[in-house]
């Protein structure tokens, strides 16, 4: 939360630069901020830092509240008890579960990794006019614009086995008859989330090549670097943190995946946040919000355990 | 460029290019062709007749025979409206929250805040990425020729934020518009999420979501055409301006 901040704060050496001019009471308090960046600093987080408290930490501490709570016929009844944990934490399904999320979740991110590279590369690198690289990065964004929703369900059409694809195979006589692998299997849900996060990591990782400076590409050319080279040595490590953004954006996305399980993956091998949904569906509101925690802890424990490994706010 | 542009390779990353595209877009075509599907036809093919009625009950919903004048339309239209902006998907915990509170469901209410709530860590992140590469040396250059805070900020640092700024409306905008979508899909207040999705995913998908879809992303065209245009000129007058400092591309 705290670095926007840092580039507004003075460097004590040029406080008096501020001073020249200042007799007003107004100049002077701004001048008292510039002199306690400290102060200033929490200034500045307040605002967004209340709105998360007021709209995130009061819902989530109430679904922790109501996860202590019993489901009662005709909802929730305050009769505290660790039941929900107790039983979903000790049995397996729970485990199982939890296993199978982050398998997919990883396993998109990979995917994404792998297939967004190249094409982030080739927008900064191949394409040559400014204005056809913002033209084909909006092309990668503007199908995210109609609901994800609605994209999700046309995979219908277009993987049935009376889709769009299999007729095509079909009439091309590539397959003899309709390819059944194409919906309502594991690997047809993780073609979808990979279609469906490609640019949640197209668009950080263009946008940390861009911030590469050109004398250092040119630099390794002149001193010999293959195209390979200079990709693994010079523009990997230099776009880290769009790497970084970008999966904290899919592995975020992907915990609380559960329409594209559902609708692609054929309900067959439910999801943490699927999980929450079965609840739901049988008026669990209890257990639903025990889950919705632990699925939170877990989330936090990812998004911080991926930040000790690169920190977005350092070099 | 030079590394690049040898001969085979450069058509190589263009015809990757051109099939993360066509991936990304064959949903839609698929999408707009389904949107004509006839009157008795579902959603999925085969196409039984070509009609516009889907995209007539879009902005009809509920109603079975064509409106007489256009204010019955519109009062019907804006009630719609105002009654689907319910709690999109990632607040389905925060729903048991609000309903508790018996706040009025109203775009005010319960739809900003839980935007702003959902979208604000997206550009969080956006920002964090960028300022791990400010250069503060400027900004410190603009002190020591003497401007004040406030001129640094407006003359130095919010120029140099402009991409970042850009770049986290966009996802901002992406996420929310999605999330809005969602919603407006939601019709009627007292729908909880699982029940809409369970039933979308069962009985109620006609092709006035294929409809939705389709003006969707017609109307994205639309934005994104103007702004290129807006882009270009932006991007003529800045070269009047200055002369190569930043992006370094040609």
């Amino acid at each position: 939360m705290g670095t926007p901040v840092e580039q507004t704060q003075t460097p004590p050496a040029k406080a008096p630069a501020l001073e020249v001019s200042t007799t007003l009471v107004v100049r002077r308090r701004v001048a008292f901020l510039y002199r306690h960046p400290g102060v200033a600093s929490w200034l500045l987080v307040l605002p967004g830092t209340l709105w998360m408290m007021l709209f995130v930490g009061i819902p989530l501490a109430s679904i922790v509240l109501f996860s202590f709570w019993r489901s009662g016929f005709a909802g929730l009844v305050p009769d505290y008890n660790v039941e929900n944990y107790a039983s979903l934490l000790g049995g397996r399904t729970f485990w199982r579960i939890t296993l199978w999320t982050y398998e997919v979740v990883i396993m998109s991110l990979a995917g994404v990794i792998v297939l967004a590279y190249p094409a982030a590369y080739a927008i900064w690198r191949v394409v040559r006019d400014d204005r056809w690289k913002t033209a084909v990065l909006l092309l990668c964004i503007v199908p995210f614009w109609t609901s994800y929703l609605t994209r999700t369900i046309t995979w219908l059409p277009m993987f049935g086995r009376e889709g769009v694809v299999n007729r095509v195979l079909l009439a091309l006589g590539v397959i003899g008859e309709p390819l059944e692998i194409l919906l309502y299997t594991p690997y047809s849900m993780m073609w979808g989330l990979w279609s469906l996060y490609i640019v949640f990591m197209i668009g950080p990782l263009y946008h940390s090549m861009t911030k590469i400076d050109e004398d250092v590409m040119s630099a390794a050319a002149m001193l010999g670097a293959t195209p390979v080279r200079t990709f693994f040595h010079v523009v990997l490590p230099l776009t880290r943190p769009g790497l970084m953004a970008g999966s904290l954006f899919v592995m975020v996305l992907g915990l609380g995946e559960f329409f594209t399980e559902r609708v692609i993956g054929g309900a067959q091998n439910p999801m943490l946040a699927g999980l929450i949904l079965r609840q739901i569906d049988i008026f669990q509101w209890a257990s639903a919000s025990a889950i919705a925690v632990t699925l939170t802890f877990l989330t936090l424990v990812t998004v911080s355990a991926m930040l000790r490994v690169f920190d977005l706010r350092k070099v | 460029m030079a590394s690049v542009a040898r001969p085979l390779v450069r058509p190589l990353y263009l015809a990757y290019l051109g099939f993360i595209l066509a991936v990304l877009y064959f949903p839609f075509v698929v999408m707009t062709i389904l949107s004509f599907q006839g009157p008795r036809g579902g959603h999925t093919f085969p196409l039984r007749g070509v009609s516009t009625i889907w995209y007539w009950k879009l902005f009809n919903p509920g109603k079975l025979t064509p409106y007489s004048d256009v204010g019955e339309f519109l009062g019907d239209y804006l009630a719609a409206l105002q009654r689907s902006v319910v709690l999109a998907v990632i607040t389905m915990l925060i729903s048991l929250w609000f309903r508790r509170m018996d706040l009025p469901l109203h775009w005010l209410t319960t739809g900003l805040p839980v935007h702003v709530m959902w979208t604000l860590p997206f550009s969080l992140i956006i920002f964090l990425m960028f300022f791990n590469r400010f250069d503060t040396s400027l900004e410190d250059a603009a002190l020591i020729l003497g401007a004040t805070r406030w001129k640094t900020f407006r003359h130095v640092t919010l120029p140099l934020m402009q991409p970042a700024i850009l770049t986290s409306l966009l996802f901002a905008f992406t996420l929310s518009l999605d999330e809005f979508q969602r919603s407006l899909l939601i019709t009627g207040t007292d729908q909880t999420l699982p029940l809409m999705v369970m039933a979308s995913v069962t009985t109620r998908i006609t092709p006035t979501l294929y409809a939705l879809g389709t003006l969707t992303t017609l109307l994205s065209f639309a934005v994104v055409g103007a702004y290129l245009v807006l882009l270009t000129y932006s991007l003529r007058k800045s070269r009047r301006f200055v002369e190569g400092s930043g992006s370094g591309v040609k």
